[in-house]
């Protein structure tokens, strides 16, 4: 069930190094940041862990938190990767020697999350049929699924209410370990996650050992390094290399068009957070009325776009192609999973709007009219230097009592004018919300006299 | 009362912006808070409406009115005006041009469709003049 009092998120930002640079704040796709006290602030409930801020960020200062706790003693460790890590190494790097390396980091099983995907696909097709032909949206990205709960609540019930890859695989692995070991038996499923979202996604599954069996995640990034520096001590092995089961069209599920690629009906394939935002304010239209299933991919090219993806996206996406080009000439049987059908349903999905201005419409309605008012007034270039993205959410921000009209440096100058605000109030304003001294010569910043970076 | 009002004006013909003004709605509405059905519903109305103008009635004007009751939207245009209401409300009838409905538009579910979406829908025409469609939907009750 995808329902939180509260939501967790996995994107934070380190305070110690942001420099209040704004660039994540123009990027939010859902202005979820603003700029305050020399710092980027984020909106919890608006953010939607896509991590579209941490790709432009200049000093690494958003970080995903990971959800990893210590493997315990006498415990059952399974490691369950996405394809899309595979797809990180050179071709001539064995899946054998990949899998020693894991092995030698303490973990006794290798699992693909898209071993579950063929079991999935056949679901989805009944799920699609039964549905008639009217719209689905694909559960398979979290980030879309948070951002259709908070900002498109009225098409939360045309998300498919179907569990993903990750959370199927994770219950076959964990019913598979007590038929082999017992039920008693102990053991830790760790997610190697190229994304935030799907580390959120886990976390907040959490307190339902049974539904979700995963312990937590580990950032991709972290654990190919990991890897990497193991692969250097250990040298290709003579013989065969471990067996690929994957089914060509399970290799490419999580990129853009792989989940379109197992659906009979007429599938439309999106990716990015703004081309899905597009998309789905627009989902009414006419031309998209034959349309029975819609894949929205937060990041561009799928998962392989994902920010904890140490490598070039476009190379893993090719590497992840050819791999399955060859696994779709070998015909591999189905993985023999321990699933049934009602496994992977969702009971439900909730509705988490937080467009509202209000909770309560009349005051909302005053809300909307102010915003409206003080838009006659701000100038319309959305320069951000009141430390919001646009002038419209500045206004909406005083409309709610989070901001005043004089953090707009245009404002001040017309108040300043008018002798309605002294130059020093001004400048305090412009130091409350850039941070204190930030106009002061700095020959250190970046791009300045002594930046050599 | 306190009011929110929304205006937009629709070219004849402009196939490629029909629902931009739905859409703009649809937005504001949301960002009142009222409910995702009632919306949904409002949306649907207001959108076969705009179409219609677009597609069979020379464009005109849409104008909404938000209250702390109802939604109210007007949408006028000044198309041929409909000769017969009471044929135009049955599901199925149709007096668009065989272009128009290869496009996909025009199968004659239009006013039917708004009529099944809206608590109250108000429809004056002068044959010749125009037609004016007010779409009520009480969403606080």
């Amino acid at each position: 069930m995808i329902k939180n009092e509260v939501f967790n998120h996995m994107i934070k930002i380190d305070e110690d190094q942001c420099i209040g640079c704004s660039h994540c704040v123009r990027v939010c796709p859902t202005e979820a940041l603003r700029v305050w006290n020399g710092k980027a602030t984020l909106d919890d409930p608006k953010c939607v862990d896509c991590g579209d801020c941490e790709r432009v960020c200049p000093v690494k200062a958003i970080v995903v938190t990971e959800d990893f706790t210590e493997f315990r003693d006498e415990t059952y460790h399974v490691a369950l990767l996405p394809s899309v890590f595979w797809g990180q190494f050179s071709p001539d790097i064995s899946r054998r020697r990949i899998t020693n390396a894991i092995i030698e980091m303490g973990f006794d099983e290798v699992f693909e999350v898209e071993e579950s995907v063929e079991f999935l696909s056949q679901e989805l097709e009944n799920y699609l049929a039964d549905k008639k032909g009217e719209k689905t949206i694909s559960s398979f990205c979290p980030a879309i699924v948070r951002l259709i709960q908070t900002r498109f609540p009225e098409l939360v019930s045309s998300v498919a209410h179907l569990k993903s890859p990750v959370d199927i695989s994770a219950l076959h692995i964990s019913r598979s370990i007590k038929k082999e070991r017992g039920e008693d038996a102990k053991y830790q499923i760790f997610y190697v996650t190229p994304c935030a979202a799907k580390a959120a996604a886990i976390k907040n599954a959490h307190g339902d050992e049974k539904e979700n069996p995963i312990t937590g995640s580990v950032n991709m990034d972290v654990f190919y390094n990991k890897v990497t520096q193991l692969l250097q001590g250990n040298e290709e092995e003579e013989g065969e290399d471990i067996e690929d089961n994957l089914s060509g069209k399970s290799v490419g599920w999580s990129l853009r068009g792989g989940e379109g690629n197992h659906i009979q009906g007429r599938c439309l394939s999106i990716d990015g957070m703004n081309h899905s935002i597009e998309f789905l304010e627009n989902i009414d239209k006419e031309e998209f009325k034959d349309i029975d299933f819609l894949e929205l991919k937060a990041c561009d090219q799928g998962c392989a776009g994902g920010i904890l993806n140490p490598q070039n996206r476009f190379l893993c996406v090719e590497s992840l192609k050819k791999r399955a080009m060859q696994n779709d000439q070998k015909q591999n049987p189905l993985p023999d999973l321990l699933l049934e059908e009602k496994d992977i349903q969702i009971e439900e999905i909730e509705e988490m709007s937080v467009l509202a201005l209000d909770s309560n419409p009349s005051q909302a309605l005053k809300m909307m009219n102010k915003t409206r008012r003080m838009m006659c007034y701000l100038p319309g270039f959305d320069c951000g230097a009141c430390g919001a993205p646009t002038c419209k959410s500045l206004a909406e921000d005083v409309a709610k009592g989070n901001a005043i009209l004089s953090h707009c440096v245009f404002m001040q100058r017309e108040m300043e004018k008018h002798h309605r605000l002294s130059p020093e109030h001004a400048f305090n304003i412009i130091e409350s919300i850039w941070g204190k001294d930030r106009l002061d010569k700095d020959c250190n910043k970046k791009g300045a006299i002594n930046d050599y970076s | 009362m306190e009011t929110l009002k929304l205006k937009y004006s629709l070219k004849d013909g402009d196939f490629s912006n029909a629902g931009n003004a739905s859409s703009n709605i649809k937005k504001n509405l949301k960002m009142l808070g009222i409910n995702a059905a009632v919306i949904k519903k409002m949306v649907v109305s207001i959108y076969e409406a705009e179409v219609n103008m677009i597609a069979h009635a020379n464009g005109g004007v849409i104008e909404v009115f938000i209250d702390e009751e109802k939604i109210k939207a007007i949408l006028a245009d000044v198309g041929p005006g409909i000769p017969d209401i009471d044929q135009a409300m049955k599901k199925g009838y149709t007096t668009a041009s065989e272009e128009v409905r290869q496009m996909g538009f025009g199968a004659g579910m239009g006013l039917p469709n708004i009529k099944k979406n809206s608590d109250d829908l108000k429809i004056e025409s002068v044959v010749g003049e125009g037609t004016t469609l007010t779409i009520t939907s009480y969403y606080k009750s």
